[in-house]
């Protein structure tokens, strides 16, 4: 109660992002707060002026006239959809030709929808919307707050590729079968798409000889992060130590193959992160916690499990502005009553870059 | 009985015809086989465990070892914590609980140390999932099930390896918490067959525990018929009728019974009569005999009354209503629930009702009648708030509110789904009570799951946070051993 008359009280407060880079700063103590390692730490005091955090620590030296607030909860990271189709009000995609490497999810993407709000409730403060892998060379990828000004954090994230032959191989303009696709994907010479080679690509594959094909098109010098579809069991040792994408298996998925599978592919060293879009159909904003939920139960290690949704999301998507309560990030942060992993925690507040975009109070 | 078997087949090998294509000089002979035959019988029913090497028996799911669980602490079914906590099992059961160790024991052989086992966290029975969606689709193949479908027969014999598929697929589910679940058919007629209570072997395998469940079917979540009150009432009504038109046929019957002795009398008369008229006719020639004709009145046979046509699916109504097979009403539509409950009331049936979404207006009704709600736990997955309110509303009314999978496989997130009831105003002690001690009691398990306690499962969870529901800290399940 006191945390939520302090923070909501803090928030309407805090100044926006256009204040001059002289704006008061901000002190945070709330009772724990998720450090970027995904450990929870107690007695932290979190600085923010700007909607950025200046710093984060236990014996920070506070600037003068800092104003403190100290609030009992757990502060942690805004989530991050790390591929999502929410907010687009049409799909983002142009089937007429095989490749449309300039074409910009952004464009798809409707701000004033209502699913922003459903994504800040869920805790989801930022999100990468993708157009849709129905071509080889797909398009730009976008992340975009969910709330807030200036939301486009970035009009173009990574150049979308894919590799996933139910999607690209209608006969007409793409590709029928998968050597068909590497063929077109070797001519197509992704790596010098403008942007490319500084942003990346993220690949839309289910076959290791996709994996394969991408690297050999791509070099080593430009990143990539791997969206996995299909049966991951069969090629996820190729993406050790690499950002992966998993969709959530809806109801009646979670077949003891595919959790052992989420097991293994922790286990091997794949850096996991999770999105609300699937093959399947979109999910619930909720899914994505408790996509993070299972995987912290199954694996044990919720550290892994809540970088799945905010750092690694993160890395995924190619940001190093969001994902993490760090110096220099975006001040997207969620007040939970407990930690985010534990299903009957409640969120408290939600600050996006800096200014309060959700209130508990506000919904009940 | 299978030991039996197995030493029959050991013992009753044949003898060389078995070894074709062996020189005579090296095969054994009839009685060297014999005396290898019998030292074999010897060794499979001395040496090896029976239960290992042959079915388990039913009752204890296999299990079939003693040892200690020492835990920084236990959930104790009153909400008390102990701690520490040592637990003890005996083939797959809580014999004691303490808060300090076990006692080294003196046998005829020595002393012997307790076997203990030292964990860390807090012990809590394991997850009853009053609505599972364990898939046994395969093992009844595929059949449209009949009234009269026992489940439990569908089920796998306790044999390592029967059902490699099945086992890992209730590997997972116990690794999730769940411990015993409830088996019904989700789709099919009005009556659906018979569904059963489940616990998991050593082998992770269903075992039936416990009487066999009326499933009726009726609307909602999971349910492919949507079936309407009329027709729920009609199916008791007509087994109503099928009992008094078999009292009617025993009337019938005793009055047929009577009426064939009085016939058998009459028939007695009625031949001793025409051999006397016989004799006439012969000494008053063929005037006499016409007289005889005329006079020959024949008694009639009197009819047997037709037997009622023969009704399964009535019978097993007719088990309900007699108190022997308790009653699952699969409906979220209200007027469905307010039919069941009616005929709760008529009929004094032990009924459950699986669903409950859109029946809130009955829990009044429900808690009088001590009738029972397993509400749909993956309703949560659409995050509306929906299923809170429904809980809030039967619990605050005194119904026994049970949460289960909703006949679907939620797999590991059945603890969040449930955890987030707490986050949207439920109780946490009410939740948890509603995935363990609530759910046992209402399907007739109580005191043998959903606590920790002595004559209990030894099936735990394990959890390292401020309760199961926190995916945040460590978790992990205890199946015996």
């Amino acid at each position: 109660m006191i945390l939520a008359t302090s923070l909501l009280a803090l928030a309407p407060a805090l100044p926006a992002q256009e204040a001059s880079s002289q704006g008061p700063v901000w002190a945070l103590q709330p009772t724990h707060v998720i450090l970027p390692d995904g450990s929870t730490a107690e007695g932290q005091t979190v600085l923010v002026q700007n909607g950025r955090i200046l710093g984060v620590g236990a014996d920070l030296e506070l600037p003068s006239g800092a104003r403190r607030w100290k609030v009992d909860g757990v502060l942690a990271p805004g989530f991050v959809d790390a591929f999502s189709a929410y907010g687009t009000d049409q799909p983002a995609l142009e089937d007429s030709r095989a490749l449309t490497p300039m074409l910009r999810a952004f464009d798809a993407v409707d701000l004033a929808d209502e699913d922003w709000k459903k994504l800040i409730a869920a805790g989801i403060t930022s999100a990468q919307v993708l157009p849709e892998p129905n071509n080889i060379q797909a398009g730009w990828g976008a992340l975009v707050a969910s709330g807030g000004e200036n939301r486009m954090l970035a009009g173009r994230t990574r150049q979308v590729l894919s590799m996933v032959i139910s999607r690209v191989g209608d006969g007409a303009f793409g590709p029928s079968s998968l050597v068909g696709a590497i063929e077109l994907f070797d001519k197509a010479d992704s790596a010098r798409i403008p942007g490319v080679a500084d942003r990346g690509v993220l690949a839309h594959v289910d076959d290791a000889a996709a994996i394969r094909a991408v690297r050999a098109a791509l070099g080593k010098d430009i990143q990539a992060s791997w969206m996995m579809w299909g049966d991951a069991a069969s090629y996820g040792g190729e993406l050790k130590g690499q950002m992966a994408g998993m969709p959530i298996p809806g109801v009646g998925a979670w077949s003891p193959r595919g959790l052992e599978t989420l097991k293994r592919l922790h286990k091997a060293g794949v850096h996991l992160c999770f999105g609300t879009w699937s093959p399947a159909g979109a999910r619930q904003p909720g899914d994505l916690r408790r996509a993070a939920a299972t995987m912290s139960r199954l694996t044990g290690d919720p550290k892994a499990a809540m970088a799945a949704i905010t750092s690694n999301a993160a890395a995924f998507v190619g940001s190093d502005q969001i994902g993490a309560i760090e110096k220099g990030r975006r001040a997207d942060l969620v007040l939970w009553s407990a930690h985010p992993l534990d299903p009957s925690a409640k969120i408290l507040s939600v600050l996006i870059n800096g200014e309060a975009a959700f209130r508990a109070s506000d919904s009940e | 009985m299978l030991q039996t078997k197995r030493r029959c087949f050991v013992s009753s090998a044949p003898g060389p015809s078995y070894f074709p294509g062996i020189p005579r000089s090296v095969r054994p002979s009839f009685r060297q086989f014999s005396l290898r035959a019998v030292a074999l019988a010897f060794l499979a029913t001395v040496a090896v465990p029976p239960s290992h090497a042959l079915a388990q028996s039913a009752e204890s799911g296999g299990y079939e070892r003693t040892y200690t669980i020492e835990a920084d602490a236990a959930w104790l079914p009153d909400g008390r914590m102990l701690s520490p906590a040592f637990v003890t099992l005996d083939k797959g059961v809580i014999t004691m609980i303490s808060k300090t160790a076990p006692q080294e024991r003196r046998t005829a052989f020595g002393t012997q140390k307790p076997t203990i086992i030292k964990v860390a966290g807090t012990l809590a029975p394991t997850v009853v999932d009053a609505w599972s969606g364990l898939p046994m689709s395969g093992r009844d193949g595929g059949r449209r099930p009949l009234p009269q479908s026992r489940l439990a027969e569908d089920l796998p014999a306790l044999l390592p390896g029967a059902d490699a598929a099945l086992a890992a697929r209730v590997e997972a589910l116990r690794s999730s918490g769940v411990g015993f679940v409830y088996l019904g058919r989700t789709d099919g007629p009005l009556q659906r067959g018979l569904g059963l209570v489940s616990g998991f072997s050593v082998d992770n395998l269903p075992y039936a525990i416990g009487r066999d469940w009326l499933d009726l079917a009726g609307t909602g979540s999971g349910s492919a018929v949507q079936v309407r009150g009329q027709e729920l009432r009609a199916a008791f009504e007509s087994a109503v009728a099928l009992r008094d038109s078999r009292e009617d046929h025993a009337e019938a019957m005793e009055n047929y019974q009577e009426s064939l002795e009085k016939f058998e009398e009459e028939f007695n008369k009625y031949l001793d009569e025409k051999k006397k008229a016989e004799k006439d006719a012969k000494k008053g020639g063929a005037k006499a005999e016409d007289e005889k004709k005329k006079d020959d009145k024949r008694p009639t046979r009197p009819k047997r009354p037709a037997e009622p046509k023969r009704n399964i699916a009535g019978d097993l109504i007719l088990d309900a209503i007699d108190g022997k097979l308790p009653v699952r009403v699969q409906a979220d539509d209200a007027q469905v629930v307010g039919v069941a409950l009616e005929l709760a009331k008529e009929h004094s049936l032990h009924l459950l009702i699986a669903g409950g979404a859109g029946a809130t207006e009955h829990a009044e009704a429900m808690a009088d009648l001590g009738v029972g709600v397993v509400l749909d736990l993956s309703r949560q997955l659409a995050s509306d708030g929906k299923l809170a309110a429904d809980f809030k509303a039967y619990h605050d009314a005194g119904v026994s509110v049970a949460l289960g999978s909703g006949g679907r496989d939620l797999g590991p997130m059945l603890l969040t789904l449930a955890g987030e009831l707490i986050a949207e105003g439920v109780d946490q002690d009410a939740v948890w009570k509603s995935l363990t001690s609530t759910p046992a009691e209402l399907l007739g398990l109580g005191g043998k799951a959903g606590a920790v306690q002595r004559g209990a499962s030894g099936s735990m969870i394990l959890f390292g946070g401020a309760s199961p529901f926190d995916a945040s800290a460590p978790f992990r399940t205890h199946s015996p051993k």
